[in-house]
């Protein structure tokens, strides 16, 4: 790799963090999700779509998503996204594709006002827990009524508008009880 | 085991510095230190170099400038805490009696990527899914605010001293005080931390030597402890933080001392929040206390533990490759009386740099020095 090929691959990544005083400009705001809700696959500029998030640890049924993980066979170990490999005993064999159980559980969640390049802010983002051990940071669909301790359960959502088109995944909305 | 000592330590003002070179960032810092410690290039066995976003081979870069080529070089990329691995790797190999003698630089150079933060990996998922720093210690803050009953204005509060102390550190990017109002007043970033309570991007460079010889300096600054490890992946509690508490009990084992014992602390407030937490994962106070021993003075700089005397990351800045051994050469100073910021020159000080942003850990890399006058 080249030094030019590096500071590329870093000028066209797409966060934002540690905003100096004077950095606070105009954050790279494309068209997308409205205020405080994402818009659903169905309202988005489906056209456009290119990409999906890690396409092979989701399937989508309706607006629901179902999130695959591998579960170790020899130690029991859940990992998501799947795994060649299990990151605990090292079993290459016997490890079994397993369904996230939903509803998963809201640890903590932040609403981010300087945005990553693509996502309109505000937008909430979330640490979700999950029987088993798993724990995924994920986005909130809505946040008015949100609290620690909720149950959420994933939907077919756009994640980013860049460019190339749209980022397709999975945002989290609480569970109706 | 063999002593390894901090014999001489450079640094430049950190800043913005578009029109340079990340090499001409380097070159000054570096030879302070070399200066510092009254090596010649042929005292110098082996160059580190911590940095994140500076390309290939950029040990090899600096040696080149400052003719201490035909040795190794080694690059090491570790976040935030790039440079204090670096170091703690040249500790190690002096410690082994594999060298004598090791510069070791960080060096970073973000003004150049434009006015935006720091850049993440693409691909990561989580980075894909609209991750900021700024957005992980926010859902820290929440945890620990509702966990600890601290407020917003404890966090501001951290930002406040810090800025306060920078406003005196004349390397320091960042020199403007502010208050409590205008720190929770200003732009909202990710809630409930605001732009005055985030680490700004800039450019810095710093460098120490390392080595078996203390060094001409009249006070002497040995490595009591170096320790290096990594986070883990899994529902921790996030108004702690475990990686820094593991860091931190194997650095007091090895220094033989506690953290009382300590006169500095420059620490990794990247975040007001990081602060808090890491007053308390260091032990300088009991979980949920941290906002107490703020508002007590304990860590101001006339306190008996001053911490983040230099404006910390907050102030001082944050450019990453140059973070941990800028918090090195700071704390090398203050150990020697030649930093003015201090009111009393401490025996014992330690620097603490953390560095996440990738899925799944809690924080990735952690490093702690403790540095001891001999």
């Amino acid at each position: 790799m080249t030094d030019g090929s590096r500071a590329d691959a870093a000028v066209q990544a797409h966060a934002t963090v540690g905003q100096a005083p004077e950095a606070a400009g105009q954050p790279h705001v494309a068209p997308g999700p409205g205020h405080g809700r994402v818009a659903d696959l169905g309202e988005a500029p489906a056209a456009r779509a290119v990409g999906k998030l890690l396409p092979h640890a989701w399937q989508q049924d309706g607006d629901h998503v179902s999130l695959l993980g591998t579960r170790c066979r020899r130690c029991g170990t859940l990992t998501f996204p799947p795994t060649a490999a299990c990151p605990r005993c090292w079993q290459r064999d016997g490890l079994c594709e397993e369904t996230l159980a939903q509803p998963g559980t809201v640890a903590a969640y932040t609403v981010v006002h300087v945005p990553a390049e693509g996502i309109a802010a505000p937008y909430a983002l979330a640490y979700i827990d999950f029987d088993g051990g798993v724990r995924l940071c994920g986005r909130l669909d809505s946040w008015d009524d949100i609290r620690v301790g909720d149950h959420v359960t994933a939907v077919a959502g756009v994640l980013r508008s860049q460019p190339g088109g749209d980022l397709l995944g999975w945002l989290f909305r609480k569970a109706r009880r | 085991m063999t002593e390894v000592f901090v014999a001489g330590a450079g640094m430049i003002g950190f800043g913005r510095f578009p029109g340079e070179t990340i090499e001409s960032l380097a070159v000054p810092a570096c030879l302070d230190a070399l200066a510092g410690a009254a090596v010649t290039p042929d005292d110098v066995d082996a160059v580190y170099c911590g940095n994140v976003y500076g390309g290939m081979l950029l040990a090899q870069r600096i040696a080149g400038q400052l003719g201490l080529t035909g040795r190794p070089g080694y690059n090491l990329e570790a976040a935030c805490s790039s440079s204090a691995v670096a170091l703690h790797l040249a500790v190690q190999a002096v410690r082994a009696g594999q060298i004598r003698t090791a510069l070791v630089a960080g060096v970073e150079q973000l003004s150049v990527f434009g006015r935006g933060g720091l850049r993440l990996n693409p691909v990561d998922p989580d980075i894909a899914q609209g991750v900021t720093m700024p957005a992980v210690y926010a859902m820290r803050a929440q945890a620990y605010l509702a966990a600890t009953g601290a407020t917003v204005e404890d966090l501001a509060a951290v930002a406040v001293k810090n800025r306060g102390n920078g406003a005196r550190n004349p390397y320091a990017q960042f020199r403007k005080l502010a208050t409590i109002d205008e720190v929770l007043a200003s732009r909202p970033v990710a809630d409930p931390l605001t732009l005055l309570q985030c680490c700004g991007t800039g450019d810095g460079a710093a460098a120490v030597v390392v080595s078996r010889d203390p060094g001409p300096a009249a006070r002497p600054v040995r490595v009591a402890a170096s320790v290096a490890t990594s986070g883990t992946i899994g529902q921790h509690d996030l108004s702690r933080e475990p990686l820094t508490e593991r860091t931190a009990r194997a650095a007091y084992a090895e220094a033989g001392i506690g953290p009382a014992d300590l006169g500095t602390v420059e620490l990794h407030d990247a975040f007001s929040i990081a602060e808090l937490l890491y007053y308390e994962a260091l032990g300088l106070c009991g979980y949920g206390e941290a906002a107490g021993l703020l508002r007590s003075g304990a860590t101001a700089c006339d306190g008996p533990c001053p911490v983040n005397a230099s404006g910390g990351l907050l102030a001082r800045g944050h450019p990453l490759g140059a973070t941990g051994v800028a918090q090195v050469a700071e704390v090398t100073g203050q150990l020697r009386g030649s930093v003015g910021t201090l009111t009393r020159r401490p025996d014992h000080g330690l620097t603490h740099c953390t560095g996440g942003g990738i899925t799944g850990y809690d924080h990735a890399a952690c490093t702690i020095h403790i540095l001891s006058a001999a």
